[in-house]
C-alpha cells in the first residue's frame, strides 16, 4: 500500500493500458533512453577530446612561438617581436585552419617579469608589470630545462605561457590570451548538428520501433480479445480468433486455451449429466417419500374398506369408524401432498421491522421451552425492506428460527443477523446445534416424508427453499462449529415478484 | 634568371661546370632569400653586347617598399639607360652603406646622415623634390592619448622613443643632436628606445601605444596621412625640425661619370616620361634635383655636433 501512494496516479491508468500501447511505449522509451544517454556519453566524449586536442595544440603553438622568438627577444628587437605578435592576432580572421584560435592579447615579459612586447601596448605597456594577468605568479615556476607550458583557464579566456629560452638560460616568457569563443561556438555547433542528426536517426528508428513493437503485441492483443469474448468452446475460440499459428509462447499460449477449452467442455458436460442424475435421484427419492407416505394411509384406508365389506352386518358404528378412518387416512395424504405445494401467494402488506418482531413473539413458547437465548442483531436501518412482501420472509424466518430451536442444544444461544448489503437483504440465523455431515448438507432443502424421525429435517427447509427461490433470492448453508443459514433476499427484484 | 650560365660557354671542364652550377645555386639562392629584390632580365641589346648592370639600393626607412612601384622605376631606369638595373633593398642604412663601400651598389638611396658621413666617398646625383623642394621636417609625434604636457623632447624623459634607424637624419640623428645640447644622450635620456626599420613604422608604434614618442619624416607622415588615416588618426605632432635637405640618391666614387651623368638625367626626366611620372606619383614626389652642396649642410653640422666635433 505504501509503494502504491508513491505512484502518482498516472502510473496506475499506465498500468491499465492495453498492451498495444504499453510494448510500443515502453519500446519507445527504452529506444530514446538509449538514444540520449548513448548521445550524451558520444558528445560529451567529442567535446572533451576536442577540447583536449585544442589545449594541447594552443600549448604546443605557445612553445613553438616561444622557441620562434628566441632571437628577436635575445637581440631585444621590439618592433621585430611587435610586428610578429600583432601579424599573428591579425592573421587569424583569414585563415580557417586557425578558427578556432582567436588571440586576445599576447605578451612577452621580460626575465624581471616586465613586458617586453604586447600586441596590445595600450593594454600592457612596455616595461609594465602585468600583475593582473592570471598566471602571472605561475611563471616563476617556468624552468629552462623542460620548457614547461602553464596554463590557466577563466570563463572567456585560456592563458598559456611558454618560457623563451636560448641555451638554457630564460630569456623572456611567451604569454597566450586566448578567446574561447570560437573553441565555445564549435562546441555549441557541433553539439547542434549532433543533436540534429540524432533526432532525425530518432525519428526514423522510433517509427520503426513503434511497429514492430505494436506487432509484437498484437497477438497478444488479439488472443485477449478473443478471450474477452468468453468462448465456451473450441469451435468459438477458432472463429473469433485469427491468430497465425505459432509454435512460439503466443501459439502454446492459444494451444494451453484450447485444451483448457477442452478440458471446461467435458466437465461442464460432466457436470450436467450429474446435474441430471442428482435431479432424478431427487426426484426419485421425493416420488419415492411420497409413495411411502400416501401409500400408508392408503393401506390403512383400504384395509378398513376391507374390513368394512366382510361384515356380514354392518352396524351405525362401524360405518362411522370406518369413514372416520378413512377421513383420515385421506387427511394424512392431504397434508402430505399439500405440503409439497409450496405456493408464494402473498397478500401486499409489505415487510416491516416489525414483523421480526412479531416472529420472535410467535416463537416464544418454543423458545421459553428449550431455553434458548435469541440474539437479535437487526439494525433496524433498513431502508429497503419495503420492497419485500411480508407474509413470505415472515414464513421463512419462522422456519429457520424453529429449525435452529430444534436442532440447538437446550439453553444455548440462537442468533438472528438481519442486514443490508447493496440491493440485498441478508437473514443470517446461526445455531450451536451438532456439525451437521456433509452427505446430509446436499439433500438438508429437499423434503423429507420421514417427519417421523426427529432427526430428519421435515419440510421446513423445503418451504423455506421454494419461498426463497420464488423471491429470486438464494439460501446457503455452513455447518462447522456452528451451523448458519444465510438467505439473500434482492431487494429490487421483489416488485417483480409481487406483480 | 640563370644569368651567368650564358656568358661562360666554356665547355668540358669540370671545374667550370661545377663553378657555373654554383654559380646558378648561388643565384637562385639569393633570388629566393631575397625575393623579388633583385630581378635580372635581359633584353636583346643586353645579350649581344652586354654591358655590367647597374645596382642601385634603397631602403625602406624612408618610403613604402612597394614591390610594384619599384619595378616601375626599374623598368623606367632600364629603359632610359638601355641596361640592366639591379634594385638592391636592405633594411638599414648601414647595409646600404656597406654595398657602396664594397662596390655592390653603383646608386643609392641614402639619408643626408649617411650621406654626409660618407661623403668623401660618394657623388650627389640628385635630390627628390617633395612638395616642389629637396627639404623635409623632422617631426616629434605623440600618441594622440597621451595627456602628458608634451612641448618637446624634454618632456620625453624616461619615455619610450621609437626610431627607424641609426643613420636617419630625422629619425635619430635630429633627436641626438637636440638632447647632445642638453647634455644628455639617447641611451640615458629614454628609458627605452625602439628600433623600428622604417618611419612608416615608428608612426605605426606611436599611434598603438608601444611607443610614447618618436622622431619621424614629414614625407613619410605626410605620405601616411593621405593612406593610413586610421593610424594617423591616433598621433598628433608636437613640434617639428627646420628645414633638412631631403635624403639624396647618391653614386659611389668608383662609378663613372658617363654612368653618374646618365643616371642622373635619367632621374632629372622622370616628370617628364610616362613611366616615371608614374613612379613619382607612387612615390609622392614631384621630380628630382641636382642640389647644392650646402643642401646637408645643416645635418653635417649636427653630426660633427653630436659626435663632439663643433666646427661652425
Amino acid at each position: 500500500m505504501k509503494i502504491k501512494s508513491f505512484f502518482p496516479r498516472w502510473i496506475n491508468h499506465y498500468q491499465n493500458l492495453s498492451l498495444k500501447w504499453k510494448v510500443p511505449l515502453r519500446s519507445i522509451v527504452l529506444v530514446t533512453a538509449t538514444a540520449i544517454t548513448l548521445s550524451s556519453v558520444l558528445i560529451y566524449q567529442t567535446i572533451q577530446q576536442m577540447q583536449s586536442q585544442f589545449e594541447t595544440y594552443a600549448a604546443n603553438i605557445t612553445r613553438d612561438f616561444a622557441n620562434a622568438l628566441a632571437y628577436p627577444v635575445l637581440y631585444r628587437d621590439t618592433w621585430k617581436v611587435y610586428e610578429f605578435l600583432t601579424q599573428l592576432s591579425n592573421h587569424d580572421s583569414n585563415n580557417n585552419n586557425l578558427d578556432l584560435i582567436k588571440y586576445k592579447n599576447l605578451l612577452i615579459l621580460n626575465p624581471d617579469m616586465t613586458v617586453f612586447a604586447s600586441n596590445h601596448p595600450d593594454h600592457y605597456p612596455l616595461l609594465s608589470k602585468p600583475t593582473t594577468l592570471p598566471l602571472f605568479n605561475q611563471l616563476k615556476q617556468l624552468n629552462a630545462l623542460n620548457r614547461q607550458v602553464v596554463r590557466v583557464e577563466e570563463t572567456e579566456t585560456s592563458y598559456f605561457a611558454a618560457p623563451i629560452v636560448n641555451t638554457n638560460e630564460i630569456t623572456g616568457y611567451f604569454v597566450m590570451e586566448l578567446d574561447k569563443t570560437p573553441l565555445k561556438n564549435m562546441f555549441y555547433h557541433y553539439w547542434q548538428s549532433t543533436l540534429l542528426l540524432i533526432i532525425l536517426i530518432l525519428g526514423l528508428l522510433l517509427l520503426i520501433t513503434f511497429y514492430w513493437a505494436k506487432k509484437i503485441a498484437q497477438p497478444l492483443v488479439t488472443l485477449s480479445d478473443c478471450l474477452n469474448a468468453k468462448p465456451t468452446n473450441r469451435l468459438q475460440l477458432q472463429s473469433s480468433c485469427q491468430i497465425q499459428s505459432s509454435q512460439d509462447e503466443i501459439g502454446q499460449l492459444i494451444q494451453s486455451v484450447q485444451t483448457l477449452l477442452a478440458t471446461i467442455e467435458r466437465a461442464a458436460h460432466f457436470e450436467r449429466e450429474a446435474f441430471h442424475q442428482e435431479r432424478f435421484a431427487a426426484l426419485g427419492r421425493m416420488a419415492a417419500g411420497v409413495a411411502h407416505e400416501v401409500n400408508n394411509p392408503l393401506g390403512g384406508m383400504l384395509n378398513a374398506i376391507h374390513n368394512y365389506r366382510q361384515c356380514t352386518q354392518p352396524n351405525e358404528q362401524m360405518l362411522q369408524q370406518t369413514l372416520a378412518l378413512l377421513e383420515r387416512g385421506l387427511k394424512q395424504i392431504q397434508h402430505t401432498v399439500s405440503s409439497l405445494l409450496v405456493q408464494a401467494k402473498y397478500d401486499s402488506r409489505n415487510l416491516t421491522c416489525q414483523d421480526f418482531e412479531d416472529v420472535l413473539s410467535l416463537l416464544a413458547k418454543d423458545i421459553k421451552t428449550k431455553q434458548i437465548k435469541i440474539r437479535f442483531q437487526q439494525k433496524c436501518a433498513i431502508t429497503h425492506l419495503n420492497n419485500l412482501p411480508a407474509h413470505p420472509v415472515r414464513q421463512v424466518l419462522i422456519n429457520l428460527l424453529l429449525n435452529a430451536i430444534k436442532a440447538s442444544p437446550k439453553s444455548s444461544e440462537v442468533v438472528l443477523n438481519i442486514y443490508e448489503q447493496p440491493q440485498q437483504l441478508i437473514i443470517e440465523v446461526e445455531n450451536q446445534g451438532t456439525k451437521i455431515p456433509h452427505h446430509q448438507l446436499e439433500t438438508l432443502f429437499e423434503p423429507d416424508f420421514k417427519a417421523g424421525d426427529t432427526k430428519r429435517q421435515g419440510f421446513g427447509l423445503w418451504i423455506c427453499y421454494q419461498l426463497v427461490t420464488q423471491l429470486g433470492g438464494d439460501i446457503t448453508v455452513t455447518s462447522e462449529e456452528k451451523t448458519t443459514f444465510k438467505v439473500i433476499l434482492p431487494i429490487e427484484e421483489a416488485d417483480k415478484i409481487r406483480e | 634568371m640563370c644569368s651567368f650560365g650564358n656568358k661562360h660557354k666554356l665547355r668540358g671542364y669540370d671545374l667550370v661546370s661545377t663553378y657555373q652550377r654554383l654559380i646558378k645555386w648561388l643565384n637562385t639562392l639569393t633570388f629566393l632569400t631575397l625575393g623579388y629584390s633583385e630581378i635580372f632580365l635581359y633584353s636583346a641589346h643586353a645579350q649581344e653586347e652586354p654591358l655590367p648592370p647597374v645596382n642601385f639600393a634603397i631602403t625602406a626607412v624612408a618610403f613604402k617598399s612597394d614591390v610594384q612601384m619599384l619595378q616601375g622605376w626599374r623598368h623606367y631606369l632600364e629603359k632610359t639607360l638601355g641596361r640592366q638595373v639591379n634594385i638592391l633593398q636592405r633594411s638599414s642604412y648601414e647595409e646600404i652603406m656597406h654595398l657602396l663601400k664594397t662596390k655592390k651598389a653603383d646608386f643609392a638611396w641614402i639619408c643626408g646622415y649617411p650621406y654626409v658621413k660618407e661623403k668623401k666617398n660618394l657623388i650627389l646625383v640628385a635630390t627628390p623634390l617633395y612638395k616642389g623642394k629637396p627639404l623635409y621636417h623632422s617631426v616629434l609625434i605623440i600618441n594622440r592619448n597621451n595627456l602628458k604636457p608634451i612641448k618637446n623632447i624634454f618632456d620625453l624623459e624616461h619615455s619610450i622613443l621609437a626610431y627607424s634607424d641609426p643613420l636617419s637624419n630625422s629619425g635619430y640623428l635630429y633627436p641626438s643632436y637636440l638632447l647632445a645640447k642638453w647634455g644628455e644622450q639617447p641611451d640615458q635620456f629614454f628609458k627605452l628606445l625602439i628600433r623600428t626599420y622604417a618611419h612608416e613604422n615608428s608612426i605605426k608604434a606611436v599611434s598603438s601605444g608601444l611607443a610614447d614618442a618618436a622622431f619621424v619624416d614629414s614625407y613619410v607622415l605626410d605620405v601616411m596621412r593621405q593612406k593610413d588615416t586610421k593610424v594617423t588618426d591616433r598621433i598628433k605632432v608636437v613640434t617639428q625640425s627646420p628645414l633638412f635637405g631631403f635624403p639624396p640618391i647618391v653614386a659611389s666614387n668608383s662609378v663613372s661619370p658617363k654612368l653618374i651623368k646618365d643616371f642622373r638625367q635619367a632621374l632629372l626626366k622622370m616628370p617628364t616620361s610616362s613611366g616615371g611620372k608614374e613612379v613619382l606619383k607612387a612615390l609622392v614626389l614631384d621630380g628630382f634635383v641636382v642640389p647644392s652642396l650646402s643642401l646637408y649642410h645643416s645635418i653635417e653640422q649636427m653630426k660633427h655636433f653630436v659626435e663632439g666635433n663643433v666646427y661652425q
